[in-house]
C-alpha cells in the first residue's frame, strides 16, 4: 500500500512537470524582495580608476565559451595582440567548455582574484547574469563578447545578428529562386545572439511566399554534430534547396554532409562568422556563402574598451541599458571571397 | 591482520594526496588575497566541490553495493527543466516547486533502481541507458519559444535564488550550499557506519550471495541506494539551478562523472564493499582544489583532465592491488587452515 501511494505520488510530480509544456503561456512571478534589491544607480560602486598605459600592473580575464573552436581563438588572439605591446598588461584566458556553470565557477574565481576588467562570453546569458551583476558590484568592468548576459554591464562587442540572419535570408532566397524547401541547423539554445541571428532569417523567409522552411534542429554549434543533422534532413527532405546554419562550423559539416551525399554544389548552404575554413569551402563551391566579421578585430575591440574602462571612473551603474559596439558584417560568396585578404581570415 | 587496516591506509592515502595538491598550490600560486590560500578562494573551492559532493553520498552507497550510476548529470537537468516549468506554466509557491523537483529526483532514483534491482540488467547499461533517456525527456519538457525554439527559463525570484548565494549576501561569505553538503556528509556518514542499513549497504557489496543468504532483502537495499541517489542528486539540482537562476537543457553535463570520480578518489572502491561518505568528501575537495588550481597557474585546461585521469588510475590499480593481496593472504591461511 505505501509503496503504491509513493509510485501515484511521483507520477503526479512527473504529470505536473510535463503538464506544463502544453501550457503554452509563461506567467510572471512576483518577487518578494524585488524592491529592496532593485534600484542599481543607487548602489555604490566599489571601482577604482587604473592607468593601463602608466606601466601599472593590469590584468585582463577572458572566459571563453570554449576555446576549442576557431572563433574562441579568434578572439584571444586579438584581445592578446591588443594588449601586447604593453608589458604591465597581462590577459589569462579561461575556457568555459560550453558549460555555463563551468563559467560561473570560473566567473566567482576571477573576482576573487580582483581582475582589473573580464570580456565575457556567456553561454547562457540568463545564467551568468548574476555573475556579471557581482563583477560589475566589485568594481570590474565586465565586456561582453557576442553573447550577451541579461543585466546591465560595462559593453557589450558583437557581431550583428539579426540582420545576418536577414542577409543570409535574402540571398538564399535569390539563390535557389525563391521558391523551395529550406531548413535551418540551429546552435545550443538560449543565446541571445544566435535566437536573433535565427528570427533575423525566419522573420525574413516569411516574406517569401515560395519558400518553405520545413525543418529545423540543433547541432550545438559542432561541426560533426551537423553532419549527423544534414544527412538526416537530406533523408526527410529529398527536395530540401537549401540550409541555414547559425555558425560556420555547422555549415561546414552540412556541406560536407551534402557532399557526400552527391550534392555537392547543389544545395544553398549558408553559415555565419566567416571563419577560414569556411571561406575556403566557399571558394571551392562547397558553401554558397557567409556573413563574415573580422574576429581579431572584434577582440582587439573588446580588449580597447577593457582598458578604457579600467582606465576610467565610470562605473555600470549609471547605465539603463548595455551600450555595444556592432562589428561590420560583410556577406561572403563565392564572387567576392577573393577580396577578404589572407590575412584577415581567422 | 599484519599491520594497518585497509580502509586507514586508504584514508591516509587520500588525506596525504588533498594535502600535497593544497601545499603545492599554495608554493606555486602564493597565500594571501587573490591568491591560492585565501578566505575566500577556500570558500570558493568547497562551494565548487559541493554539488558533486551532495551527489556524492548517492553515489558512495551505490558504488559500495558494487553498483554504478551514470545518469546523475541527466537527472539534474530533468530535475531542474521540470521545475523550469512549475515556475514558468504556474504560480505554485517555491516549496512547492523544490518538493516537485525532489520528487521528480526520486522518481528518477526509482526507475533506475527498479532496472538494476528489479530487472537485474547491469548497472553500467541500465544507468547509461537512464542517462539518455533522463536528457532527452528534458529536452522534450523544454521551454519553447513561439518558433519552437528552447530557450533559457530564469528562474530570478529572491525566493529561490539566496539558496544559491552566500549565507550575508557577500561574494566572500559561506554559501548556502556548504552547509547543505555538511548536512549531507554528516547524515550521509552516520546512515552508513551507524544503522543497520548501512551495514547491509556493505554486506550487498561484500558479497550478494552471502548477503542473501544471511536474510538480507538484497534487492531492496539496491533499490534503495538508487532512490537515496536520486534524491541528492534532487537537492544538487535545486542548488545549482538556484545558483545560475535558470534551468536549461545542457544542465549538469559537468555532474555525469565528477561525483562518481570523487568517490573513487576517496577510496570507495569500484569493486564494492569499501569506502565511506567522508573519503568522497575528501575527494570531491581535491577534484574541486586541482581545478582551481590549474586554473591560476596558466595552464592549459587540457592537463586538469590528464592529472584527473592520471590520479584516477592511479587509485584504482592500488584498490586493485591491495584486494588482490588480500585476497591472496586470506586464501593462503584458509589453505593453511584446511579450508580449501
Amino acid at each position: 500500500m505505501k509503496k503504491r501511494i509513493l509510485a501515484i505520488m511521483l507520477t503526479a510530480a512527473m504529470a505536473v512537470g510535463l503538464f506544463g509544456c502544453a501550457g503554452g503561456q509563461t506567467t510572471t512571478r512576483e518577487d518578494a524582495n524585488a524592491g529592496a534589491a532593485q534600484p542599481a544607480a543607487a548602489s555604490t560602486s566599489n571601482k577604482v580608476k587604473v592607468d593601463p598605459y602608466n606601466g601599472e600592473p593590469v590584468k585582463i580575464a577572458y572566459v571563453a565559451h570554449d576555446l576549442g573552436t576557431p572563433n574562441n581563438q579568434g578572439w584571444k588572439e586579438g584581445i592578446e595582440r591588443e594588449c601586447a605591446s604593453w608589458g604591465n598588461i597581462k590577459v589569462d584566458s579561461y575556457s568555459g567548455e560550453s558549460s555555463a556553470e563551468t563559467q560561473v565557477q570560473i566567473m566567482t574565481d576571477v573576482i576573487n582574484q580582483k581582475y582589473n576588467a573580464i570580456i565575457l562570453q556567456c553561454s547562457d546569458g540568463t545564467a551568468l547574469a548574476p555573475s556579471v551583476k557581482q563583477a560589475e558590484e566589485a568594481g570590474i568592468p565586465v565586456i561582453t563578447l557576442n553573447l550577451d548576459a541579461d543585466t546591465v554591464h560595462s559593453a557589450l562587442v558583437m557581431a550583428v545578428d539579426y540582420d545576418a540572419g536577414r542577409m543570409a535570408a535574402e540571398k538564399m532566397a535569390e539563390e535557389i529562386g525563391e521558391a523551395g524547401e529550406i531548413a535551418i541547423i540551429q546552435g545550443v539554445p538560449g543565446l541571445k545572439r544566435t535566437d536573433q541571428l535565427e528570427q533575423g532569417f525566419r522573420d525574413t523567409i516569411a516574406n517569401y511566399s515560395g519558400i518553405e522552411i520545413v525543418d529545423a534542429q540543433s547541432a550545438s554549434f559542432e561541426k560533426d554534430t551537423a553532419i549527423t543533422v544534414m544527412n538526416s534532413f537530406l533523408q526527410s527532405h529529398p527536395d530540401l534547396k537549401g540550409v541555414f546554419a547559425i555558425n560556420d562550423a555547422m555549415a561546414e559539416g552540412a556541406a560536407l554532409a551534402a557532399e557526400s551525399a552527391g550534392k555537392k554544389g547543389q544545395l544553398s548552404i549558408w553559415g555565419a562568422d566567416g571563419e577560414k575554413d569556411a571561406l575556403a569551402m566557399i571558394e571551392s563551391g562547397d558553401m554558397s556563402g557567409t556573413i563574415y566579421t573580422n574576429s581579431w578585430d572584434e577582440g582587439s575591440t573588446a580588449a580597447k574598451i577593457a582598458l578604457l574602462m579600467i582606465g576610467s571612473e565610470y562605473s555600470y551603474n549609471v547605465l539603463t541599458e548595455t551600450p555595444k559596439v556592432i562589428m561590420e558584417p560583410i556577406v561572403v560568396t563565392k564572387d567576392n571571397v577573393a577580396s577578404i585578404p589572407e590575412e584577415d581570415r581567422w | 591482520m599484519n599491520g594497518i587496516n585497509q580502509n586507514t591506509l586508504r584514508r591516509l592515502i587520500s588525506i596525504g594526496m588533498l594535502a600535497v595538491l593544497l601545499v603545492l598550490f599554495t608554493i606555486l600560486i602564493g597565500a594571501g588575497s587573490g591568491k591560492f590560500l585565501s578566505q575566500e578562494n577556500l570558500i570558493a573551492i568547497v562551494r565548487d566541490a559541493s554539488v558533486p559532493g551532495i551527489i556524492g553520498v548517492g553515489i558512495t552507497y551505490v558504488i559500495i553495493t558494487s553498483g554504478i550510476d551514470l545518469s546523475t548529470g541527466s537527472a539534474i537537468a530533468l530535475v531542474g527543466m521540470v521545475m523550469a516549468n512549475i515556475y514558468a506554466y504556474t504560480l505554485l509557491p517555491i516549496p512547492i516547486m523544490i518538493l516537485m523537483g525532489i520528487l521528480t529526483g526520486l522518481a528518477c532514483g526509482l526507475v533506475n533502481g527498479y532496472i538494476v534491482a528489479r530487472m537485474e540488467i547491469p548497472e553500467f547499461i541500465g544507468t547509461l541507458a537512464t542517462m539518455s533517456v533522463f536528457r532527452a525527456l528534458t529536452y522534450v519538457i523544454a521551454i519553447r519559444d513561439v518558433n519552437g525554439v528552447i530557450k533559457s527559463q530564469p528562474m530570478n525570484v529572491s525566493q529561490y535564488t539566496f539558496l544559491g548565494n552566500t549565507i550575508d549576501g557577500t561574494p566572500s561569505g559561506l554559501p548556502y550550499v556548504c552547509i547543505a553538503l555538511a548536512l549531507f556528509v554528516i547524515v550521509g556518514q552516520i546512515v552508513l557506519r551507524h544503522t543497520r542499513f548501512g551495514t547491509y549497504i556493505y554486506a550487498v557489496g561484500a558479497n550478494k550471495k552471502a548477503a542473501t543468504l544471511s536474510g538480507i532483502n538484497v534487492e531492496r537495499v539496491r533499490m534503495m541506494v538508487y532512490v537515496i541517489t536520486g534524491f541528492c542528486v534532487s537537492i544538487g539540482a535545486v542548488f545549482t539551478t538556484a545558483r545560475l537562476q535558470s534551468a536549461t537543457t545542457a544542465l549538469g553535463t559537468d555532474f555525469e562523472f565528477s561525483p562518481i570520480a570523487a568517490a573513487v578518489v576517496g577510496g570507495v572502491a569500484l569493486s564494492g564493499g569499501s569506502g565511506d561518505v567522508v573519503g568522497t568528501l575528501i575527494g570531491a575537495l581535491f577534484m574541486a582544489a586541482l581545478e582551481n588550481g590549474v586554473r591560476k597557474l596558466d595552464m592549459n585546461t587540457a592537463f586538469q583532465y590528464i592529472i584527473k585521469g592520471v590520479i584516477i588510475v592511479l587509485v584504482v590499480m592500488f584498490d586493485a592491488t591491495y584486494k588482490a593481496r588480500m585476497d591472496r593472504i586470506a586464501k593462503e591461511k584458509g589453505a593453511k587452515e584446511g579450508l580449501e
